[in-house]
């Protein structure tokens, strides 16, 4: 990795020695108070802006469809043989800033072997009156058990 | 026979049924009121607005209203309590009051009795409005005060200095009604505009002056800034909540329909149907005229939606500056002219004397805003020392503090 | 002959007592917005007994004038100074009770002199005749004719106090307004460059976050650069190391 400071030369000054005055600027002149035509075009802009098409979203009655990365409601995975990916390592609740999810793991005994290795999620919980939806918890997976799809996780 | 005469004669039921309908009406138009503003500026920001409560949300403003009047009632511990509660009363029966003269209807018949919509007919009737109004704001400026805290203090010195310089513009744009009319009385603007025209034609400016005035009088955008969100909380009312939260809300609104009801009856002709529209005044017995009337509220109140929709709020130090040296100066020019022209008219003078003295008007004024820009560029060139102190004596300032802009020590 | 119909002695009767203990409490009550308050209400019933006199357009009048603008400016003042009961009452300039006095006393003499002058020995002229022309027309009348002199005499002397006060208070501005770029100069050439980047928020983090309480620098001590200048002055500051955080223990204990 390269320091980003070496292609810099700044020429370092004592303090007191650098002459701001100096520094050319040019003077912006203030455009004033523009015509009365000029306001009224406002005023148009809001009056014809009314009969224009609503952008509002009837949102519980209307679902329209979430963009590609959508951060929506959360997924456990599993592996193609049926295993969990979760490994209940709990990263996930503790990268969450929001404190909104609740992981305890359990141990795999040779009856119920849940998932690959020696421990699974055995409570997985995410509270989502508290989860802000910015997806560290789907970062901190170091088994990409946990995923976001890209359906609202509406309430309703 | 006159509304004063007609109204004389009404018994002591009528008055009561006319109040308790001035009482229903302007609070059915409040909650109106706000589910339609809240409609309209949706609409202006590509937005629905309120559509939810009751059919096309109708019933929103009511839902909030019944949540408010359940919240909890606080009392800042602060707060000086008997003005704290006496406030929201004084601002919400105040402007109820207001309505008393203003005149809604043509002669109907109400329940057999032959009368008019109009609670009582003072002579000086519109006097008696800007008198109730200003009580009214009484109520805005002991809230701040009475909070007890600073944000509203702030709210209600703005609001009192506003009401002050803003009432002195509205005050003077009615002078040049009152020539026209030749009377202070709500029904007999009416009727001199049913008989001539009306004043927003003949008295275009005061019909702009008060116009503007009527929107800083009800503290509502642009002219908002005893309730500025965005500097001062809430303004006057951030310490309020339930019921008397309400009752600001109410007189706000309520106050916003009185004005538009005055400019109605003092500029548009009142009651009174559109120039060649006079035949539907006698449908439904008469209370067409209240359809009339109410179209004509619902257009300065459009014009108050629209202006919160398009303009962003002035600054402190602007809005004052318009008020006193816009406002006021325009206002008693136009009396004058207005004064003039009616006493060259009486005595009778000629159509020429008439254009002269227009003429001559014309040129002074346009002699004079020539003279002020002049001075303006002379003030604007004229060279202050730079960074020093003048070689006369000046008293020390708080506040100023000289800056070395020179450069050097 | 005058005679007083019973709606209007009820209303004489209920209203003047009201009155009469507001006047006084005006004079009695410690704060003066509330004396303020008190005087407003006893110019509406000023107005409202006018008005049962059938002078219409004077108690109107007196509401808009005097309750409305003159009241309001009144209260303006009282509420930009902050004018308290914790103000000091001593007087300021010896002997000031006397004159007072001496200045009351002639004061209510000359009005109960000229009310006198102005009544004994005349009779009442009458409201019919008064208003034969109309309340405000009759008013109009005599304000723009026997009383011009006097009233414009008035206007004149208020019109200078008004102007004379605008003088007192005006300052011609000694050296031009520096700009923004001029202000940033000289915050970059000022003795330290703490306040270069603008001053340091109050409020200590996460602990209180109120206006009057100093923010603490990074070595513990507090900052009174940010605190507003008016608080400093009026002495309104909470110590700030009250919400300092303690050692804080960053043990954590191992669960099992």
């Amino acid at each position: 990795m390269t320091d980003f400071n070496e292609n810099l030369h700044i020429e370092k000054k004592a303090s007191g020695q650098a002459d701001i005055n100096s520094v050319p600027f040019t003077e912006v002149e203030q455009p004033g108070p523009a015509s009365l035509a000029q306001q009224a075009k406002g005023f148009w802009v809001t009056f014809s802006t009314m009969f224009k098409k609503n952008q509002t979203v009837q949102y519980p009655d209307v679902k329209a469809p979430t963009a590609p990365r959508f951060h929506g409601r959360h997924q456990l995975n599993r592996h193609p043989d049926g295993l969990e990916k979760c490994i209940g390592c709990e990263l996930c609740a503790w990268a969450c800033p929001a404190d909104a999810i609740l992981v305890e793991g359990g141990n795999n005994t040779p009856g119920n072997q849940m998932s690959p290795g020696e421990r699974h999620g055995a409570v997985y919980q995410i509270n989502y009156l508290r989860c802000i939806f910015c997806g560290l918890c789907v970062e901190a997976c170091p088994t990409r058990a946990l995923t976001m799809t890209n359906q609202p996780a509406h309430l309703l | 026979m006159t509304t004063a005469e007609l109204l004389g004669t009404d018994p002591g039921w009528i008055i009561a049924v006319k109040a308790v309908m001035v009482f229903g009406i302007c609070v059915v138009a409040t909650l109106m009121a706000v589910w339609t503003e809240r409609r309209v500026l949706a609409k202006m920001q590509l937005r629905t607005g309120p559509n939810r409560v009751g059919p096309a949300g109708l019933l929103q403003s009511l839902s909030d209203g019944v949540k408010l009047a359940l919240k909890e009632d606080i009392i800042p511990a602060a707060a000086d309590k008997v003005v704290f509660i006496i406030a929201p009363i004084i601002a919400t029966s105040m402007c109820f009051m207001a309505f008393a003269v203003i005149p809604m209807t043509g002669v109907v018949n109400l329940f057999g009795h032959k009368t008019a919509l109009q609670l009582t007919d003072l002579p000086v009737g519109v006097l008696y409005i800007l008198a109730v109004t200003s009580i009214g704001v009484y109520g805005v400026v002991l809230a701040g005060w009475s909070s007890g805290s600073t944000y509203p203090l702030l709210g209600g010195l703005r609001s009192s200095a506003q009401v002050i310089s803003y009432e002195v513009a509205m005050g003077l744009s009615l002078v040049a009604v009152f020539i026209y009319a030749s009377s202070m009385s709500t029904s007999d603007i009416v009727a001199s505009q049913h008989q001539h025209i009306w004043n927003a034609v003949v008295l275009f400016p005061s019909f702009v002056i008060y116009v503007i005035s009527m929107v800083g009088e009800t503290n509502r955008a642009p002219f908002d800034l005893a309730e500025a969100e965005g500097e001062l909380v809430g303004g006057f009312h951030t310490e309020y909540s339930s019921l008397k939260f309400a009752l600001f809300f109410l007189a706000e609104y309520v106050n916003i329909i009185a004005v538009s009801a005055l400019a109605t009856t003092l500029f548009l002709g009142g009651y009174h149907a559109l120039p060649g529209l006079g035949f539907t005044e006698q449908w439904l017995g008469g209370w067409f005229t209240l359809i009339w009337f109410f179209a004509k509220v619902n257009l300065f109140f459009f014009i108050f939606m629209w202006l919160r929709g398009s303009l962003p709020r002035l600054r402190y130090d602007q809005f004052m500056k318009f008020g006193w040296k816009v406002l006021i100066p325009v206002s008693l020019i136009w009396i004058l002219i207005v004064a003039s022209l009616r006493v060259l008219q009486q005595e009778g003078a000629p159509r020429s004397a008439i254009l002269a003295f227009a003429a001559g008007v014309v040129i002074i004024v346009m002699a004079m805003s020539s003279l002020v820009e002049r001075n303006k560029e002379k003030v604007r060139s004229a060279d202050l020392p730079l960074g020093e102190a003048p070689n006369f004596p000046v008293p020390s300032l708080p506040n100023v503090q000289s800056i070395n802009v020179s450069g050097g020590k | 002959m005058l005679t007083i119909q019973t709606p209007e002695a009820v209303m004489f009767w209920f209203l003047a007592p009201l009155s009469v203990i507001a006047a006084l409490g005006m004079l009695l009550v410690k704060k003066a917005v509330h004396s303020a308050l008190l005087l407003a209400w006893v110019m509406i019933t000023l107005a409202i007994f006018y008005i049962a006199q059938d002078a219409l357009f004077l108690g109107i009048v007196q509401i808009v004038v005097y309750t409305g603008a003159v009241m309001m400016l009144f209260l303006f003042i009282l509420m930009l100074v902050g004018v308290d009961a914790s103000d000091s009452l001593t007087e300021t300039i010896p002997g000031l009770r006397p004159i007072a006095i001496t200045a009351a006393l002639g004061f209510g003499g000359l009005l109960v002199s000229l009310i006198g002058r102005a009544k004994l020995g005349h009779d009442a002229y009458g409201l019919t005749a008064a208003n034969s022309e109309g309340n405000v027309q009759g008013l109009a009348q005599l304000l723009f004719s026997t009383y011009v002199w006097p009233f414009e005499v008035v206007s004149s002397l208020l019109i200078t106090a008004a102007l004379g006060a605008m003088v007192l208070a005006h300052h011609q501005r000694a050296v031009p307004r520096a700009t923004q770029r001029e202000q940033a100069i000289a915050r970059f050439r000022g003795a330290s460059l703490g306040s270069a980047a603008g001053l340091p928020n109050p409020g200590v983090f996460a602990r209180h976050n109120a206006v009057d309480v100093p923010a603490l620098l990074p070595d513990g001590s507090a900052a009174p650069n940010s605190i507003s200048a008016t608080l400093k002055a009026r002495g309104d500051m909470l110590d700030s190391a009250q919400f300092e955080l303690g050692e804080v223990d960053n043990t954590v204990t191992e669960e099992k």
